[in-house]
């Protein structure tokens, strides 16, 4: 696979991984730019990985929750709503903008966790691996992440953990 | 629907961006800085070892009672910007690691009471073997590939009475800061008998294994390992991590 190829193929999804754990659209394109910067110095290497996408996912959302982290803002309650857009079935939209408040309420790793694992679908040993942690830390975070949604989403939800 | 479907429905819907004409440029930009980065980074190592040796030249005891002075463990590392500095909880001694390295801390392994850290170039850092008393200072090393490059830092206790490993030497007192794996020369291959399986030891190169002194009395050891098919470029990464390293102040 070609540098031009893979960006093609992965930029939109990196974009938007990164989008939901940093809240901010200029932020996380800036951090994918740098994710592939990275690979493009180094692609004779990385481009012979027999996973190079999984390689920039690491980066991606290592950078993204030590760039949210740094920041050490609160999120407004609006804010997730004004750097993120929604479109699709009604019922999906409102799903939609209650997740998004209930990963503001969540921790940068919990949200990364929650991105990773739901959206990603990556197995809880894949997301311990791209976040540089153990599965336990996984594990527990994923479980607490999915109640405060559960709440959110359904007040009468019980929550069983995956 | 349920929790898992619903969530993965409501993250779903956000868009998926194509890059445009303005992010490739982006990209470029970024790859711009960080080749400079990178190697304004090895020059700066480089200043930076030839400085520390013409010092450790010039303070180096004298037979008329000079006293010699170690450097400073707040010495400037150079690695680029965005390496992320790791503190060892139980040792004090920090370590400068790529984004996409993982480290893992342990503390009071065994009778020997053996703490550090360890670092990998790609994945999780590996367990300590379970033996038979369930407790072992080897790493285990069928949970890494053949591809990693590891760096780990640990202590060895001198009152429980434990020697270096065979193979290395002891060096003196007041070690000279930042290390350098280039010292060291070649690779040896791990020796047999260290790890539990046959195919784990033909993976593996120790590279390196060098007992730190510090004043006389606490003594450390920093390891370098190299994955067989590991690349250049994440052994020279190891390179910077070990010239990062940096003992406890005071």
């Amino acid at each position: 696979m070609t540098f031009d190829e893979i960006v093609e193929q992965q930029y939109g999804r990196l974009v938007r991984v990164a989008r939901l754990i940093v809240f901010d659209e200029g932020r996380a394109r800036e951090i994918v730019q740098e994710t592939f910067a990275r690979a493009l110095v180094r692609w004779d290497r990385i481009g012979n990985y027999d996973r190079p996408d999984a390689w920039l996912m690491t980066v991606t959302v290592r950078q993204a929750v030590r760039v949210r982290d740094r920041s050490r803002r609160e999120i407004p309650s609006d804010a997730a709503e004004r750097s993120l857009t929604a479109a699709g079935p009604a019922a999906s939209v409102e799903a939609h903008v209650l997740v998004q408040q209930g990963l503001a309420g969540l921790s940068t790793q919990q949200r990364a966790v929650v991105v990773l694992y739901h959206l990603e679908d990556l197995p809880i040993a894949e997301v311990a691996d791209r976040l540089g942690v153990s599965a336990g830390t996984v594990k527990t975070q994923l479980s607490r992440a999915r109640a405060r949604l559960a709440e959110l989403l359904d007040p009468d939800h019980e929550e069983v953990s995956p | 629907m349920n929790l898992d479907e619903t969530i993965h429905a409501a993250l779903a819907i956000e868009p998926t961006p194509a890059p445009s004409a303005k992010d490739l440029a982006g990209i470029e930009r970024a790859a711009g800085k960080y080749r400079r980065r990178r190697i304004g980074a090895r020059l700066a190592a480089g200043l930076a070892a030839v400085a520390l040796v013409a010092l450790a030249i010039a303070i180096w005891p004298r037979p008329d009672g000079d006293v010699s002075v170690r450097t400073a463990a707040d010495d400037v590392a150079a690695t680029p910007t965005d390496w992320a500095t790791i503190t060892d909880p139980r040792l004090g001694w920090t370590m400068q690691v790529p984004p996409s390295w993982s480290t893992r801390s342990f503390e009071d392994q065994c009778r020997i009471l053996e703490s550090g850290t360890i670092a990998r170039s790609n994945g999780t850092p590996p367990p300590h073997n379970e033996g038979p008393s369930h407790c072992s200072t080897e790493f285990d090393w069928r949970k890494v590939s053949r591809e990693s490059v590891l760096v780990a830092v640990t202590n060895r206790p001198r009152r429980f009475g434990r020697h270096w490993d065979s193979g290395t030497t002891e060096v003196p007192a007041d070690t000279t800061f930042p290390l350098t794996i280039g010292e060291v020369g070649a690779p040896v291959e791990l020796p047999t008998g260290t790890v539990p399986a046959a195919e784990a030891s033909a993976s593996y190169l120790h590279l390196w294994s060098q007992p730190v002194v510090l004043d006389g009395d606490d003594g450390y050891l920093v390891t370098v390992w190299y994955g067989v098919d590991s690349s250049e470029a994440d052994r020279e990464d190891a390179g910077l991590v070990v010239a990062s390293m940096r003992p406890p102040v005071g």
